[in-house]
């Protein structure tokens, strides 16, 4: 046959060189560990958007009602989120040379690796003070860009203000934020948790309205841990 | 009883056990490939309009790069899938070459994205193969690369839902989707 005979002694002549199994090997495991570090990338940047959702109140802002859906969209990273979705898009990039990855929908693939990382970062954060640790180095000393990424206090949203209680009184109490600011929060009847589950030294969100130096009306306070 | 002549032996063989033979280096074995595959490769090639000396020297240059990268070949599947993907590739790229189809030929497309029910394999829209096929035949041309490419891999290739999904790497639903709507559109062609 014309064609099977151009085909070897083209194989014959060298102008076509079987590549090695090692060849394939290799690209396979560049793509298995370029796979394995975004993910790892993703799944950082997730226990971010939770460390910040929490940082911020927007996690627990949702128990509030309507407005506090408006807390919870408010406060979430955005530009974190894009970039987790757009690294998310690139480890489908690089897995979908792989029969169980092209055989789904571009969407199934996509929610499987979102509900993956979300429970890996879900069950990592509390067992890991990397972003905690993060916060607090960041809280010290100035890193460029980091900084503002982890800036959770110095740019409050509208209806939480975040501090320290310092003084309790039976249906009030204390607060002094981050920049040394005190105000009188006063609990509203059904705020959680009630006044008697705080300390002096807690560190707490508040959902309310009023002045960080003044007074604010609390209708919702949540003790958080301190990472400063 | 007389012993088998080597070259009967060799025929007897599958193409995956004649390709773990190549990758062990045995060129001639190679040669028992393109025989086997040239006719096909060359159908393959005149769907996508590649005829001629063109379609010859891509079916070649098909063959050239199966022997090149035949160690990626994994033996425990089918061969005949692993090759049309290569086909497919070759075939796509020169395509896109010629900037030809190129609005046909999208990097990405919106039926990989979302789930889709699995149709029967044996679902025909009430026409049967034979039509289809005739139908095809006379109606390529007008037929958009998206759906045609299914369409000649299963009626004229004999591939089934999951091989054509791997010649394509797209989602095993998106198949069954694009038959149905490619037999759909071949069914409006005729009937203008």
């Amino acid at each position: 046959m014309e064609s099977g005979d151009k085909v070897i002694n083209t194989i014959k002549s060298g102008g076509a060189k079987m590549r090695p199994r090692a060849y394939f090997i290799v690209r396979s495991a560049l793509a298995i560990i370029g796979a394995v570090a975004v993910f790892f990338v993703v799944l950082f940047l997730t226990t971010f958007i939770i460390f910040a959702l929490q940082e911020n109140g927007g996690i627990f802002a949702t128990n509030f009602g309507p407005g506090g859906w408006e807390i919870f969209f408010e406060s979430l990273p955005w530009t974190i989120l894009a970039l987790s979705i757009a690294l998310l898009l690139i480890l489908w990039v690089l897995l979908r040379r792989y029969a169980i990855v092209y055989h789904q929908p571009l969407l199934y693939t996509l929610l499987i690796l979102v509900v993956v990382v979300s429970i890996t970062a879900i069950f990592l954060l509390p067992g890991t003070s990397l972003q905690g640790g993060i916060f607090h180095y960041v809280s010290k000393s100035y890193i460029p860009v980091v900084t503002g990424v982890y800036e959770f206090d110095t740019a409050p949203m509208s209806g939480v203000y975040r501090g320290q209680v310092l003084v309790l009184a039976t249906s009030s109490f204390i607060l002094v934020n981050g920049r040394g600011q005190t105000s009188t929060v006063l609990l509203v009847p059904m705020a959680s948790p009630e006044i008697g589950g705080l300390s002096p030294g807690d560190y707490v969100l508040i959902f309310g309205r009023g002045v960080a130096t003044a007074t604010i009306q609390a209708s919702g306070v949540e003790k958080i841990v301190d990472y400063q | 009883m007389p012993e088998m002549p080597e070259t009967t032996k060799t025929r007897e063989r599958n193409d995956e056990e004649v390709a773990v033979q190549v990758q062990k280096g045995d060129i001639e074995s190679f040669r028992l490939l393109v025989e086997r595959y040239e006719p096909k490769m060359t159908r393959y090639a005149k769907r996508f309009f590649f005829d001629g000396d063109e379609g010859k020297d891509l079916v070649q240059e098909v063959f050239i790069k199966a022997y090149v990268n035949i160690r990626s070949f994994d033996a425990s599947r089918r061969f005949s899938p692993w090759i049309y993907r290569i086909a497919h590739n070759e075939f796509v790229n020169n395509i896109k070459r010629r900037q030809k189809e190129r609005e046909n030929v999208s990097i990405f497309d919106f039926d990989v994205l979302i789930p889709h029910l699995i149709a029967k394999e044996s679902a025909d829209d009430g026409v049967n193969n034979t039509e289809v096929k005739r139908m095809l035949e006379g109606s390529l041309s007008k037929l958009n690369a998206k759906y045609k490419e299914p369409l000649v891999l299963y009626y004229f290739e004999d591939m089934d839902y999951r091989e054509i999904a791997d010649i394509l790497h797209i989602p095993i639903s998106t198949v069954g989707v694009r038959l149905q709507r490619g037999r759909a559109m071949l069914k409006k062609i005729v009937t203008e």
